[in-house]
């Protein structure tokens, strides 16, 4: 699976990349490259730090122990959330 | 010694009791906010000087690329507090419920006991903060379906608090004013309307007025219309020493508490004098 892009690296100088080939999801609104993989593997790439996250695949909640056998494919809509103070 | 004997008869007779909500037992009534403190640290200290044992908390979209590491929960010490995840910033009734599920989820993965009730607040208005009432109903119900036991924020309008009881809310959270805004219990006989009808037949249903206390006085109005809880944020967060804050409306709440049990005076127009009228070494008469 491909990592997520990192802002930081594409200035103008960079083509950015390329999704046609690789397919592309969108994760917290923003859309990225994913050649395929599970949730566990997109969390690790992304380089979550925290447990206290929840994971939405198309609208619906992908229950932790549901992580390393649920397959994200091309155009799937993801949330990775966590909790912030609030009241 | 004496006093002491009367020292611990009072600090019996001002106990008061812990508050149920649903499956949840709290032993202050006191519910605290987690957001707009200016640390993490300040929070932590206003926690202990509230002695609330609940805090809300908000659910967001995890930060993908600047992460600092640092969640809010390890700064929560989770065997004292009860969490309470929240539908804050929510607009309709579908994202809300997706909301409220993900807050779960979270919840259930740090083994949280918080992970089957939710506070839930829908908006309708970004300017006022006040709720929608519709879509409030609409997740509350579908949320019950799903197994949650939903406290609902809502405004002060006594219908809409009987629709949400009525549809399973667990307690329903009327706002005294709009999030936020310190104003204050605005229509104290709304309440009184709410508190008098939802618990007519039921007298441990649980209300709890959330949002837009200023300060202690309107913790300690909340209580004395009868209300179980208060639950707050900005009122202590925002205030210039939090941690005082916080104190002042553990205080309050319990004062409000026991105004409320020890059966207030009735008011009068003209004066009621404390001192014996008979025996004043004065010719003055009326």
């Amino acid at each position: 699976m491909s990592l997520p892009p990192d802002p930081s690296n594409q200035s103008e100088n960079q083509p950015k990349t390329t999704q046609s080939s690789l397919g592309s999801i969108v994760v917290n609104g923003d859309p990225m490259p994913f050649a395929g993989g599970t949730v566990s593997e997109l969390l690790k790439a992304l380089d979550i730090k925290t447990r206290a996250i929840a994971v939405e695949l198309n609208h619906e909640v992908v229950p932790a122990d549901q992580h390393d056998t649920t397959k994200i494919s091309p155009g799937d809509r993801l949330e990775v959330v966590t909790l912030v103070g609030g009241g | 010694m004496e006093q002491s004997q009367t020292t611990a008869c009072a600090d019996d007779a001002l106990s008061i009791p812990p508050l149920r909500i649903g499956s949840h037992t709290l032993n202050s009534r006191l519910i605290l906010g987690t957001g707009r403190y200016d640390s993490f640290e300040t929070m932590q200290r206003s926690f202990v000087t509230s002695g609330s044992d609940c805090v809300t908390i908000a659910v967001r979209q995890e930060k993908l690329h600047d992460s600092t590491g640092r969640n809010i929960i390890d700064f929560i010490d989770l065997d004292r507090f009860t969490l309470l995840p929240n539908t804050a910033g929510c607009y309709d009734a579908d994202t809300a419920v997706r909301c409220a599920r993900m807050g779960r989820e979270i919840l259930k993965r740090l083994e949280n006991p918080g992970a089957n009730w939710v506070k839930l607040e829908v908006l309708g208005d970004s300017r006022s903060l006040l709720p929608d009432p519709i879509e409030s109903l609409k997740a509350t119900e579908r949320l019950t379906a799903d197994g949650f036991e939903v406290l609902c924020y809502t405004s002060d309008d006594p219908i809409i608090a009987r629709r949400l009881k009525d549809a399973g809310a667990v307690a329903v959270m009327p706002a005294g004013s709009p999030i936020g805004s310190g104003l204050g219990i605005a229509n104290p006989n709304h309440l009184e309307i709410i508190r008098d009808d939802l618990k007519r037949d039921d007298p441990s249903y649980p209300l709890v007025v959330d949002a837009g206390i200023g300060t202690a006085s309107d913790a300690a109005v909340a209580m004395e219309l009868g209300y179980d809880a208060v639950l707050l944020n900005t009122a202590v967060a925002h205030a210039k020493n939090p941690v005082l804050m916080a104190g002042s409306m553990s205080l309050a709440v319990r004062a409000g508490w026991l105004a409320r049990r020890s059966g207030r005076i009735g008011r009068s127009r003209f004066g009621s004098a404390s001192s014996p009228e008979i025996g004043v070494i004065s010719d003055r008469r009326k």
